[in-house]
């Protein structure tokens, strides 16, 4: 039973020079105990997705479609009701931990205002809260660590004290947005490290947005590829890796360094993604596929449709065949590395 | 391989500690970067690797002067150009570039992109104002940016042709080295693989040499010839690519190395991952003997008195450990 099942999400965004879609017609669901990567490039709309089901969009935005979360249906629910929801059943950790911390309060001071604003409890018992988060997230001696400031912290301390802070009211579903792209290799291993045991522990379901497929491999159980608004390719993380369906999804493993050999040139994806304001017709990603046909340049678009024999779903004209020869250059299973 | 281009010995630079808000005084000195030896020939590529506060960045700004040091030399071309001011080291600066990590932070929002490709032609006083702007536009066109886009604002750009401003920029001057520091780590995944291919083109066509200041690992052993890791303000093993990637001896550079992501879910669940414990330690008050045992996974009683020094073998391999791991 899925924990969050998202339904023909639409969000778009009112400019000055005419409305932005954003994401166009998304459709996902996370089951409790399961990690969701969603990748992308920048301005694919994946982080337009989640801040539509935390509901943190500006009032420049309009979301259609349905988030439904346990019981709760998100799209339309009032504000103060969303308010109450928001950090308790569902929590988000941002990619700068530094801009998500108020930088003149002590640490101790945030985690206890976020406890206590959806429990209720004293003081001291959300001290004592806080201080289980910290040592939860592995971050030692927890009480003295309550007395400082973020400032004082490391980054990959800080996002730890982020991930804490999400995870203080056990929330049922947790949204993380780039969570370890501004931190150290060694450092990101630790923070992917606890959230392979958070993801255990706290049986919350996790949407993780990443655009580096390493880190997908790492702690993902299934995968959705985002390509200007819309969801391309959404198969289970081993299937991704080892038959990847969609021309896009192809680019993006053959652009990985660590999979190109030296002497040979890496792959790019040709020219540049399209402007949301004037989408191209058809399949998106025709303009810089180098299988297109005539049938992807024109309407309609092609949907997500099961491929045969697998969990794997993917939005593209090509042919099974074709998919499944192409596919397989570009598989995990012929690196050496 | 052929002569040395640049080349650094015993490098040492500190920042002061400060204490007190009108009457400052000096109460410690961090040494960010602590006796680095590097040597970068014609046509190769050096990459220094190592996570943040390990002194990269500071000895790539004191490589190209934009840092004085306080001990050590560098040579350029045979010469000692640690001391030089004034015009002789203008000279230096043409011909050894700089690449910065952010390209929309060293691009003033208020210039034209052409203005400010051109300005190393201005201040170098290269040429006529006709010959300026037509090598800016040759410049352009070298990294694969539009030349019509000359009087465009860096806000119009995206990330990707914003670094290839900040390249274009650096090759202009005709340099013969150029520092990259994180030429690509503020980069997609696809936007990086054009920019690494761009600078191997520009590395083959232009004779260029490069340092290359990155923490990730993947992009560092797709370009580098060579490898040297950093570890608070030290190198720790440095080689060929190839010896430090495949048998690292330096228990840092394996646990580095084990740390980064692999795109293969298969082999991230079985490969042995090594994940240090703890934050990289204060540079002010560096730990007794070897700088790595409070994290190091295979520390042994010695370890912290000993400091041990980088000692390097016949082949160029080199590692700063009293324990290496097995080849």
């Amino acid at each position: 039973m899925a924990l969050l099942t998202v339904e023909n999400l639409r969000t778009t965004f009112r400019t000055d020079d005419g409305p932005v879609c954003a994401v166009d017609g998304v459709s996902l669901s996370v089951a409790a105990g399961q990690v969701l990567g969603i990748v992308g490039e920048s301005g694919c709309g994946k982080s337009a997705m989640s801040l539509s089901i935390m509901g943190l969009l500006p009032t420049s935005a309009t979301v259609e479609g349905s988030i439904q979360l346990g019981e709760h249906q998100l799209v339309g629910m009032p504000k103060n009701e969303l308010r109450t929801l928001r950090g308790s059943e569902v929590a988000m950790i941002f990619q700068d931990p530094m801009a998500s911390l108020n930088p003149v309060m002590t640490i101790g001071w945030q985690l206890e205002e976020a406890v206590r604003l959806h429990q209720k409890v004293s003081r001291r018992e959300a001290r004592t809260l806080a201080v289980a988060g910290l040592a939860a997230v592995g971050i030692p001696s927890p009480e003295d660590r309550l007395k400082t400031y973020p400032h004082e912290l490391s980054g990959g301390m800080r996002q730890r004290v982020m991930i804490a802070m999400a995870l203080l009211n056990r929330p049922r579903l947790l949204i993380a947005d780039e969570p370890t792209t501004a931190l150290d290799v060694t450092t990101q291993a630790q923070i992917l490290a606890l959230m392979r045991d958070l993801r255990s522990e706290v049986d919350a379901a996790i949407v993780l947005i990443t655009h580096d497929l390493g880190v997908v491999a790492e702690v993902c159980d299934e995968v959705a590829v985002m390509y200007a608004g819309r969801i391309v390719e959404r198969a289970p993380v081993d299937e991704l890796f080892a038959r990847p369906q969609h021309p896009y999804t192809w680019g993006l493993l053959a652009s990985l360094p660590g999979r190109n050999r030296a002497g040979e040139r890496l792959h790019q994806i040709a020219g540049s993604p399209p402007s949301l304001m004037n989408p191209p017709v058809g399949c998106r990603f025709a303009p810089r596929c180098a299988m297109a046909m005539d049938v992807c340049r024109a309407d309609p678009a092609p949907v997500l449709a099961a491929v045969a024999g697998s969990d794997t779903v993917v939005a593209c004209h090509l042919d099974a065949a074709t998919r499944a020869r192409e596919g397989a250059r570009f598989a995990s299973d012929e690196e050496s590395a | 391989m052929s002569e040395p281009i640049l080349t650094a010995t015993g490098v040492t630079i500190g920042f002061p500690v400060k204490r007190g808000i009108i009457f400052q005084r000096e109460v410690a000195r961090v040494q960010a970067v602590d006796g680095v030896d590097l040597t970068l020939h014609q046509g190769e590529t050096l990459a220094i690797v190592g996570e943040s506060g390990c002194g990269k960045t500071t000895l790539a700004r004191g490589l190209v002067r934009l840092r004085d040091i306080d001990a050590g030399s560098i040579t350029y071309m045979g010469e000692d150009i640690t001391r030089r001011s004034g015009r002789t080291l203008n000279d230096f600066r043409r011909q050894v570039t700089m690449i910065f990590q952010d390209p929309i932070a060293s691009l003033d929002p208020r210039m034209r992109i052409g203005q400010s490709m051109q300005e190393p032609l201005d201040i170098h006083s290269i040429g006529t104002p006709a010959e300026r702007k037509r090598k800016v536009q040759e410049a352009m066109e070298r990294v694969g940016l539009n030349p019509e886009h000359y009087n465009r604002f860096p806000h119009e750009f995206s990330g990707g042709q914003r670094q290839r401003i900040g390249i274009a920029r650096a090759i202009i001057l005709e340099p013969r080295v150029i520092v990259c520091d994180e030429p690509v780590s503020a980069l997609d995944v696809s936007v990086q693989a054009q920019i690494v291919n761009l600078l191997e083109d520009l590395q083959r066509d232009l004779g260029l040499s490069y340092i290359v200041i990155a923490h990730d690992l993947d992009v560092v052993r797709r370009l580098a010839d060579r490898v040297q890791v950093m570890y608070l303000g030290r190198v720790v093993e440095q080689g060929e690519g190839e010896q430090v990637y495949n048998h690292p001896r330096h228990p840092y550079s394996k646990a580095l190395l084990s740390a980064r992501p692999i795109a293969d879910p298969k082999l991230a669940r079985s490969r042995e991952r090594i994940v240090l414990q703890g934050d990289v330690p204060s540079p002010i008050n560096p730990p007794a003997g070897c700088r790595f045992h409070p994290r190091c996974p295979v520390v042994q009683a010695s370890c912290s008195a000993q400091d041990p020094q980088l000692e390097i073998a016949a082949d160029g391999h080199g590692w700063a450990c009293a324990y290496p791991l097995a080849p």
